[in-house]
């Protein structure tokens, strides 16, 4: 664990402070200032105890008291909810369950007056009637909780209706009911029912996709967006071979983005970097060696670097205005400033600065490895948080070190496009 | 004291007997105070930091394993309460900074003239950061990388800051030596008896007879 410096100044230092025991008087005042401390701590424990325990005798009585319930009870209010919601959509639609209210939004605007009526007073000729009604209602609803259900009744002339010409009974319902879980949706197709108990064709109302779904739930949009301008800042560690004795940099650049397709993209650009970064000697390979005064302790550096990465990303997920990519590919680092101060492990020996500008350069030396998130705030405008990582492909700068990065990079993109997303 | 006095005194200390208590602070006093004080500012510092490692002793006296030496124990015990008040002070304190300094010849001359009072008052002028590194590496024998995990620091930071601990005594040495040789002839004499202070003078400092013995 322990190992002795082997300068000899550090030696003369230790050995006399070391004897510091033989040069220090006992004061009273220690002991009592002590005393007081052992004293005081005591009771002040004492009484932190009982209080500690008071309060976790009261939380448990809390906790008890209000928290505490019968597990069942939950479940009985959901049976007895449950148990309504059939009768409640029976009765007419003006009066439309909690349940159907948050799926039909339109119902309770568009019912017939023909189909008023409770569904206590309702009979089997009413029922049917209002549920004609209801699968006329289904045709003009935006969002369908069930999807992959298509509209039921589109070849009759009732729209959302069954089979052609006739009211549907029950067991047609069914029947149809059991055919959408046979043949499926048709892809690509709106899904706007909400009803249960309809057959599988599509109304025309139905068959025309609403404002909401065009711009709400989308399997993914053409590549409107071809190319993107993006300004991004990030602030970034730096480190040689790990991140133990990181330094935070800072970078700001433009990147120019041009999507291939709807899940591939490729990017480039400048960042200025700036990198700084402590290093030992055993870690610093100089590009011409040189003959140190003394011994060297530690190397400081700080490095200015222009960036030109080459990325390509994969569109991981896009939903709603929300995209999440993957990227990886290699960056280019131009040395445009490199300052290094040489720190020795000898008494008086001043430090040593070396200055190099413009002279080294890392043609895709290091590689990227990010993901990122976009938000599209407008048609044109987006901003983005992209988490990344560059590793050293070849060493860097003067130094030749494995210089590696870590940062989190905020950017704003414009689409250049033009077109909306 | 004896190795059977000193298991008595822990035996009594674990049932909190006052009494055991202050023998076993006055018996290890000056040991733990000199630990304390390499690593505060000032004597007052100093006690508040031994103060808080005995208070640590004797509350954890229970978990002390008698198979090793009790002033090994207690040393760890101070210099981790000299870290702690450290750290707890970071905010207060400040980084002077260097300036650079020249070279003097033959310092390990000079150095090896200094008394303790001296050597002591050289260190307790670096800035904490650097005195903390200092005391840790070059006096307690600690690694860089142990030092980094006790304070929280960087490999290279530690580094950094005993070379530039290095730097400012070497200031200070040099300064001392210039002044020195204007204030006192080459007589053979050395410096010392300098009362146990900062190297600033007080009017405490005029009042030691010792002082004015030149």
């Amino acid at each position: 664990m322990k190992k002795r410096s082997g300068n000899h100044i550090d030696d003369i230092f230790r050995e006399k402070l070391q004897e510091g025991e033989k040069h220090i008087d006992y004061r009273e005042s220690d002991w009592d200032a002590l005393e007081k401390k052992l004293g005081k701590t005591g009771r002040t424990v004492l009484w932190l105890r009982i209080l500690g325990g008071a309060a976790a005798v009261l939380a448990g009585l809390a906790f008890w008291l209000f928290f505490d319930r019968d597990p069942g009870e939950d479940d009985r209010q959901v049976t007895q909810t449950e148990e309504r919601a059939p009768e409640d959509s029976r009765k007419s639609p003006g009066e439309a369950a909690p349940d159907d209210a948050a799926e039909k939004p339109g119902v309770a605007g568009e019912q017939d007056a023909a189909s008023g009526g409770t569904a206590d007073s309702a009979t089997d000729e009413t029922d049917t009637a209002v549920q004609a009604e209801d699968l006329a209602n289904a045709g003009k609803q935006e969002v369908s909780p069930l999807p992959g259900v298509a509209e039921p009744g589109a070849e009759s002339g009732i729209p959302g209706a069954g089979l052609p010409g006739k009211d549907p009974t029950l067991q047609e319902l069914l029947t149809g009911l059991q055919g959408v879980m046979a043949g499926g949706p048709v892809r690509g197709e709106p899904t706007p029912v909400i009803h249960p108990r309809l057959s599988s064709k599509q109304t025309p109302l139905a068959s025309q996709p609403t404002e909401a779904q065009t711009s709400g739930e989308k399997t993914g949009p053409a590549p409107g967006d071809r190319f993107t301008l993006s300004v991004l800042a990030a602030p970034a560690f730096n480190g040689v071979g790990s991140f133990s004795d990181a330094s935070v940099g800072g970078d700001v650049g433009l990147l120019v983005t041009a999507r291939l397709s709807r899940k591939w993209s490729v990017s480039t650009g400048a960042v200025y970097s700036r990198k700084t970064y402590g290093v030992g000697p055993e870690q610093y390979n100089p590009v011409r060696p040189y003959n140190p005064p003394a011994p060297v302790e530690w190397i400081d550096a700080d490095c200015r670097v222009l960036d030109i990465p080459l990325n390509i990303h994969y569109t991981l997920l896009e939903k709603n205005r929300n995209r999440i990519t993957l990227g990886t590919g290699l960056s280019s680092y131009l040395m445009l400033g490199e300052d290094y101060t040489f720190l020795y492990d000898k008494y008086g020996q001043d430090p040593y600065e070396l200055n190099i500008n413009n002279e080294n350069r890392h043609w895709f030396g290091v590689l990227n490895l990010q993901a990122s998130y976009q938000r599209q705030l407008s048609s044109g405008l987006s901003i983005g948080l992209q988490p990344f990582i560059k590793l050293p492909v070849n060493d860097i700068g003067y130094g030749r070190v494995k210089l590696q990065s870590a940062g989190i990079a905020v950017h704003f993109n414009w689409n250049l496009s033009g077109k909306r997303r | 004291m004896t190795e059977e006095r000193l298991q008595q005194l822990i035996k009594a200390c674990i049932k909190q007997d006052r009494l055991s208590q202050k023998e076993l602070y006055k018996a290890y006093y000056a040991y733990a105070m000199a630990i304390a004080i390499r690593y505060a500012g000032n004597r007052y510092e100093a006690a508040e930091i031994m103060n808080e490692g005995f208070f640590k002793v004797f509350t954890h006296i229970s978990e002390y394993n008698p198979e090793k030496p009790f002033k090994t124990w207690i040393a760890r015990i101070m210099t981790n309460a000299s870290i702690d008040y450290y750290r707890a002070n970071l905010k207060t304190q400040r980084l002077d900074d260097l300036e650079k300094a020249g070279h003097i010849q033959d310092e390990a001359t000079i150095v090896g003239k200094l008394v303790y009072q001296d050597i002591l008052a050289f260190i307790q002028e670096l800035p904490p950061a650097y005195r903390t590194v200092f005391n840790l590496f070059v006096v307690d024998g600690y690694t860089h990388e142990e030092i980094a995990g006790m304070l929280d620091i960087s490999v290279g930071t530690s580094k950094s800051n005993l070379h530039k601990a290095r730097q400012k005594l070497q200031e200070m040495i040099l300064e001392h030596s210039k002044s020195a040789a204007r204030s006192y002839p080459a007589d053979g004499r050395e410096y010392r008896d300098v009362p146990f202070s900062s190297p600033s003078l007080r009017i405490t400092d005029l009042m030691n007879p010792n002082f004015w013995q030149r």
